[in-house]
């Protein structure tokens, strides 16, 4: 199919051209931002499959986010293992830890599921706050140590940018094989019409939750990423507020799709930094902003531009002649 | 077993100001099937409104109490024309609709820190800040008069809900919407003026605690959670079972504060919700019992 | 060879029997029609077979397994699909996505498989597809439709389409829940020819229809419920022409 190798090579390019970025542009803020991003997009990409696939509402993402910077910071300055262990391990305790909460969670529904992964981020902040020695408590952890792959330690933004982006790309695949998949399907059929997969023999609750559980890992890893980029965790950052911002991104961008939870992390992310002057009023446009995309544009951006392309392409309906032959088929 | 009391007589004064904001919520419930997250807020923008009327403008304090029930009963009336309403004309889902109303609670949140800053102020009590002392145990008057408010307006708005016209009306419209419009009922108005009405519990709750705890835009965060947790866990949907989930909320945040530590009566309190929400999700009364 | 057997199957709903001691068998390889005035009970009682809705009392025995309180998902992979009354596709998903998923009890690539897009998993995501074109055809819904989201098909194509993802878990027994409703004459007709071949290929069909006309063409068998209970059974012919079924209906007012 020509559309499809089309597609490729559109990505090959892209992928290229970000690569070429860190050597075209060097102020080291910028870089900086830049591998936020890929970051940002690894959690929301997981966010996107509990609520973009399988349609359910979730606020607990800055507890992944936590769980999986915590325990890879830990873990890499009180082990020897060495840090991409650690932050997979990061990865993996998030995804555990959302499983288990989501087990009893997932009978519930809007409002009250919402209120349960709000719950969920806001004990695991609790708790880092509360750590005292182990966490650092209020102060947090400093002076966690970089990551460093078959001796070559990546401790400047601009070589950490291709760690990102090699996450992000290993994790966008994965997604993508996700989503196609009959699990993938599953979740959407969940989303669409729960009953209906119910009588198709789907266990509508044991998908809920494997949403929950992958959502954990990208949320884990993303935070183990971060831990490692940055240098220093503390409570502070692993708030509701948070939790909130990432869904924004997704909500603007789009869910559902590859493409959504990426814009959505470009922009609002640009947004933040052209924004900072404004201080508190910038939080107030962000709730404006999911006031106004829940009103205006509940598929996001990508979702709003995906449907105008569709209708210029529209089809025509089965002729008569079509619904009547019958004959001669199988 | 006086330091009991005084903690019992302490968790229902604050568990009356939980009912107050869980029966909005279930008001809310009732008159339109739906959830919101924002009554914290509503909360919130009562205190202030009593803070900017009866302390910025100088009103007298029942023409500065009527001022913010209105105003708060005209914002939850345009909330519900202005965002919810046009939500579900256009068929949004009800995750979209809380997600709305996420996004509305952050927006009134920073909104009020840009209008009056994010420190706290003080709004002083008409009744006086001294405890009375009734056999043994401690009252602050306004909180006493919280407590007496909130049953009051229980009654009263079981009342209006049940045996006046307007307030049939209103269920009519929240239980049918079709056939109260057959009837010629405006369908339109009565669910905004039911947003409004809810709204305008969250308020005077808002109203009422702010000469005690002061007044500051995050005031409402915890609030509206545990007035949440008070509707949930009293049966959501059920007036009566806001005001016995309160209550109860207010006596297990009082006691965790008293027996245990203050610094976990939040945590435990959530704690609780997530248990009622796991176990029973439909609350802790039986459903027949109230209704309402 | 009895393939459904409903045996006094009885449901109570605060007080009222919407279904009441109904009794009779669907033989494999046949269309076994349902019939009754609105509110006859034939709905729930479909939802009694389909597993949505809890027998009062009573047995529901399926190729010699008696189903008692078993769950959807379980009677769907003993051999039961269904279509529905209101249609319930998954509107955001795509034509051939729709049966594709309908097929999930078949198919068992796992979390890890899926995520790593291992072969096990890509094979067998071809084997679905390729079936679920071959459904596809089978009922007429052509090839350039697959990648249509099911919301942008006609009503009529809907309905179609909601057969297809039926037959996709390779059921023994298909209940079809008014499939005919809010169809053209053209549709009916095409609808009526669709379930006789789905017929001809093995698969038994329980109808639940208002439609006369295409229920009396199609029908090898037919039952008639009134108020919950069984009224008459027989031949199209037979129940046709029997007087308690005439009242029934005219007593009632039209259908």
């Amino acid at each position: 199919m020509d559309t499809k190798n089309r597609t490729r090579l559109f990505m090959v390019a892209f992928i290229a051209a970000l690569c070429a970025f860190p050597m075209v542009v060097t102020n080291s803020y910028i870089l900086l931002i830049a591998t936020l991003i890929g970051i940002y997009i690894i959690v929301n990409s997981g966010l996107d499959i509990v609520y973009g696939y399988s349609g359910q509402i979730t606020l607990g993402q800055a507890g992944f986010y936590a769980i999986g910077a915590y325990t890879s910071a830990l873990l890499s300055m009180h082990t020897g293992l060495p840090v991409i262990l650690c932050m997979i391990c990061g990865g993996l305790l998030a995804s555990f830890l959302g499983m288990l909460i989501a087990i009893p969670s997932v009978k519930l529904v809007h409002h009250f599921l919402a209120m349960v992964t709000i719950g969920f981020g806001e004990i695991v902040r609790l708790l880092a706050l509360n750590g005292g020695e182990l966490t650092g408590a209020a102060d947090g952890i400093p002076f966690i140590p970089k990551l460093s792959l078959f001796g070559f330690t990546f401790d400047t933004t601009g070589r950490y940018f291709y760690v990102v982006l090699g996450a992000v790309i290993i994790m966008l695949i994965l997604k993508q094989n996700l989503v196609r998949s009959r699990i993938g399907r599953a979740f959407r059929s969940v989303r669409d019409n729960a009953d209906a997969a119910a009588a198709f023999g789907l266990n509508v609750r044991r998908l809920k939750v494997t949403a929950f559980t992958v959502e954990g890992f990208y949320g884990g890893l993303g935070g183990a990423l971060y831990a490692h980029l940055v240098g220093f965790i503390s409570p502070e950052t692993f708030t509701l507020q948070q939790s909130v911002l990432f869904l924004t991104m997704v909500l603007l961008g789009g869910s559902g799709n590859l493409w959504g939870p990426i814009i959505g992390s470009v922009l609002i992310s640009i947004m933040f930094e052209v924004l900072q002057p404004l201080g508190q009023a910038q939080m107030a446009i962000y709730g404006a902003i999911i006031m106004g995309v829940m009103l205006f544009m509940p598929r996001g951006i990508w979702g709003a531009v995906s449907t105008q392309a569709a209708r210029v392409g529209r089809r025509a309906p089965m002729t008569e002649a079509e619904a009547l032959d019958t004959k001669g088929r199988s | 077993m006086q330091f009991f009391i005084q903690l019992a007589a302490g968790g229902l004064m604050v568990g009356a100001i939980y009912a107050l904001v869980g029966m909005g919520y279930s008001l809310i419930y009732r008159a339109s099937g739906l959830l919101t997250f924002a009554q914290g807020e509503y909360f919130m923008l009562g205190a202030f409104g009593i803070y900017t009327f009866f302390v910025l403008f100088d009103l007298p304090y029942p023409i500065a109490v009527i001022a913010v029930l209105l105003t708060m009963v005209g914002v939850g009336f345009a909330s519900e024309k202005l965002l919810i309403g046009p939500l579900l004309r256009r068929g949004a889902s009800p995750i979209h609709i809380v997600i709305a109303t996420i996004g509305l609670s952050i927006f009134l949140l920073n909104a009020a820190m840009m209008v009056w800053g994010s420190q706290g102020f003080h709004v002083p009590s008409t009744l006086g800040d001294m405890p009375i002392r009734i056999a043994d145990v401690y009252l602050v008057p306004q909180n006493m008069a919280i407590v007496v408010i909130m049953f009051a307006l229980m009654i009263v708005l079981h009342i209006f809900m049940n045996k006046s016209r307007l307030g049939t009306t209103l269920r009519a419209a929240a239980q049918d919407k079709m056939a109260a419009a057959a009837l010629g009922i405006n369908v339109s108005l009565a669910v905004g003026l039911t947003w409004g009405i809810a709204v305008g519990l969250a308020g005077a709750a808002g109203l009422l605690i702010a000469p005690i705890y002061g007044v500051s835009a995050h005031m409402g965060l915890l609030v509206g959670l545990k007035g949440f947790a008070a509707a949930v866990i009293g049966g959501y949907g059920s007036i009566y079972g806001a005001v016995v989930g309160g209550l109860l909320v207010g006596l297990v945040e009082t006691f965790t504060s008293g027996y245990i530590d203050s610094t976990m009566k939040d945590v435990i309190v959530f704690a609780f919700l997530l248990a009622v929400l796991f176990f029973k999700p439909t609350g802790l009364l039986a459903n027949d019992m109230l209704e309402d | 060879m009895t393939l459904l057997d409903i045996d006094r199957l009885t449901k109570t709903f605060s007080g009222l029997r919407a279904v009441d001691e109904a009794t009779f068998c669907v033989n494999a390889g046949t269309v076994h029609a349902l019939i009754g005035p609105n509110g006859a009970g034939k709905t729930t009682l479909f939802g009694m077979v389909s597993g949505a809705i809890r027998p009062t009392s009573g047995r529901v025995v399926f190729d010699g397994v008696e189903l008692g309180n078993r769950p959807p998902h379980e009677r769907s992979l003993l051999g039961i699909a269904r279509t529905f009354q209101q249609i319930s596709l998954w509107r955001e998903m795509s034509v051939i996505e729709n049966v594709m998923a309908g097929r999930y009890v078949r198919t068992k690539a796992g979390l890890a498989a899926c995520l790593l897009g291992l072969p096990s998993a890509r094979r067998e995501q071809r084997e679905t597809k390729d079936r679920a074109r071959d459904i596809l055809e089978q009922v007429g819904l052509p090839e350039r439709l697959d990648n249509e989201l099911a919301r942008a098909l006609s009503y009529g194509e809907q309905r179609i389409l909601e057969i297809a993802r039926a037959l996709a878990s390779d059921p023994k027994l298909l209940l079809l829940d008014e499939p005919a409703a809010g169809l053209n004459p053209t549709e009916k007709a095409r609808l009526s020819e669709t379930i006789r071949k789905i017929c001809g290929v093995g698969v038994t069909v329980l109808i639940v229809e208002h439609d006369m006309k295409l229920v009396m063409g199609l029908a090898d068998r037919v039952t008639v419920l009134d108020h919950g209970q069984k009224i008459a059974e027989g031949s199209p012919a037979d129940v046709q022409s029997d007087e308690s079924v005439i009242e029934a209906y005219l007593g009632r007012g039209a259908t």
